[in-house]
C-alpha cells in the first residue's frame, strides 16, 4: 500500500494505492493524524489505485470521518472500483460517505 | 503448508501464528489454486475478503491470550465449490448475538463488520457450537 499526498487549493488529496487492510490501515491513520495536526479540514481520498478494502480499512475510514466532522472538516471519496464500492454498499457505509465517480466531481463538492 | 491433490479435488492445510502479516500468504496461495478456473474478479475478491476476515478474527479474538497460539486453515476446492475452514485455539464467541452493523445507530461505529462481510461474500457460513471454528463455502458459478 502506498499513500501520496498532494493539494488542490484548500483540499488535501490522499492518493491511496494497493490494499487497505489490517496491516496497512495504520499507515492511512498515521497520514490522517498528521493532516489533523496541521489543521487540514478538507480531505479527499482518491481510491483510483485501491484494489481491496477489508473491515479494518472501513473502520479506519469511519474513524477518519468522525474525527474530521468533530473538527468541522469534511471528507470525500472518489474513484472507487466496482468491488470496493460494493463493500461500502453492502455495509451501508455508502450512506455515511460522499462518493464520487471522479476526483473533479469530488473537488467541486467541497 | 500441506497440499494434497487428487484429479478434480484439492485440499490445502495451513497453520499460522498470531501475526496478521501471515494471513496474506495463505489467501494468496488459495487464490493461486483458484486461478486455474475461469472465475470473475468479483469471485476472487469475495473469497479473499472472507478468508482474510476470518483469519483476522481468529487471531484478534482466538489468539489474544498468547503469541504461541495458532490458527488452522483448511481449504477444499472441489468441482462445485471452495470450502474454507478457519479454527483458532480460543474459547470461541457467541456468533448468534452480534449487532447488525448496517443499522443506522451502528453505522458510525468503527468495528463490527468482519463477520457481516464474510456472510455476504460467501454462500454458506457455519460455526461449530463453541464458536471457534468457521466453515465458509462459495459455490462456483454454473457453466
Amino acid at each position: 500500500m502506498q499513500i501520496k499526498i498532494r493539494q488542490v487549493d484548500e483540499v488535501v488529496i490522499l492518493d491511496l494505492s494497493g490494499e487497505i487492510d489490517i496491516n496497512t490501515s495504520p499507515e492511512v491513520r498515521k497520514a490522517f493524524d498528521r493532516l489533523l495536526k496541521e489543521q487540514r479540514k478538507k480531505i479527499l481520498l482518491n481510491f483510483a489505485k485501491v484494489i481491496y478494502v477489508d473491515s479494518s480499512g472501513l473502520a479506519t475510514f469511519v474513524e477518519m470521518l468522525q474525527r474530521l466532522k468533530r473538527f468541522g472538516g469534511s471528507l470525500r471519496l472518489a474513484n472507487l472500483c466496482e468491488r470496493v464500492k460494493a463493500v461500502f454498499e453492502i455495509t451501508r457505509l455508502d450512506k455515511l460517505f460522499s462518493n464520487f465517480p471522479t476526483e473533479e466531481e469530488a473537488l467541486k463538492d467541497f | 503448508m500441506l497440499q494434497l491433490r487428487c484429479r478434480d479435488w484439492l485440499e490445502m492445510k495451513f497453520k499460522i501464528g498470531a501475526d496478521f502479516k501471515e494471513i496474506k500468504e495463505v489467501s494468496r496461495k488459495i487464490l493461486q489454486c483458484l486461478n486455474k478456473r475461469p472465475l470473475s474478479e468479483a469471485f476472487y475478491f469475495d473469497v479473499k475478503l472472507a478468508c482474510e476476515e476470518a483469519m483476522v478474527n481468529a487471531i484478534k479474538y482466538g489468539s489474544k491470550s498468547g503469541r504461541d497460539k495458532t490458527v488452522n486453515i483448511n481449504c477444499d476446492i472441489t468441482e462445485q465449490a471452495v470450502v474454507i475452514t478457519v479454527e483458532d485455539e480460543g474459547r470461541g464467541f457467541d456468533y448468534r448475538n452480534l449487532p447488525d452493523p448496517t443499522r443506522d445507530e451502528n453505522l458510525i461505529k468503527a468495528g463490527g463488520r468482519g463477520l457481516f462481510l464474510i456472510r455476504n461474500m460467501m454462500d454458506k457460513v457455519e460455526f461449530n457450537s463453541k464458536g471457534n471454528k468457521v466453515t465458509m463455502t462459495k459455490l462456483f458459478p454454473k457453466a
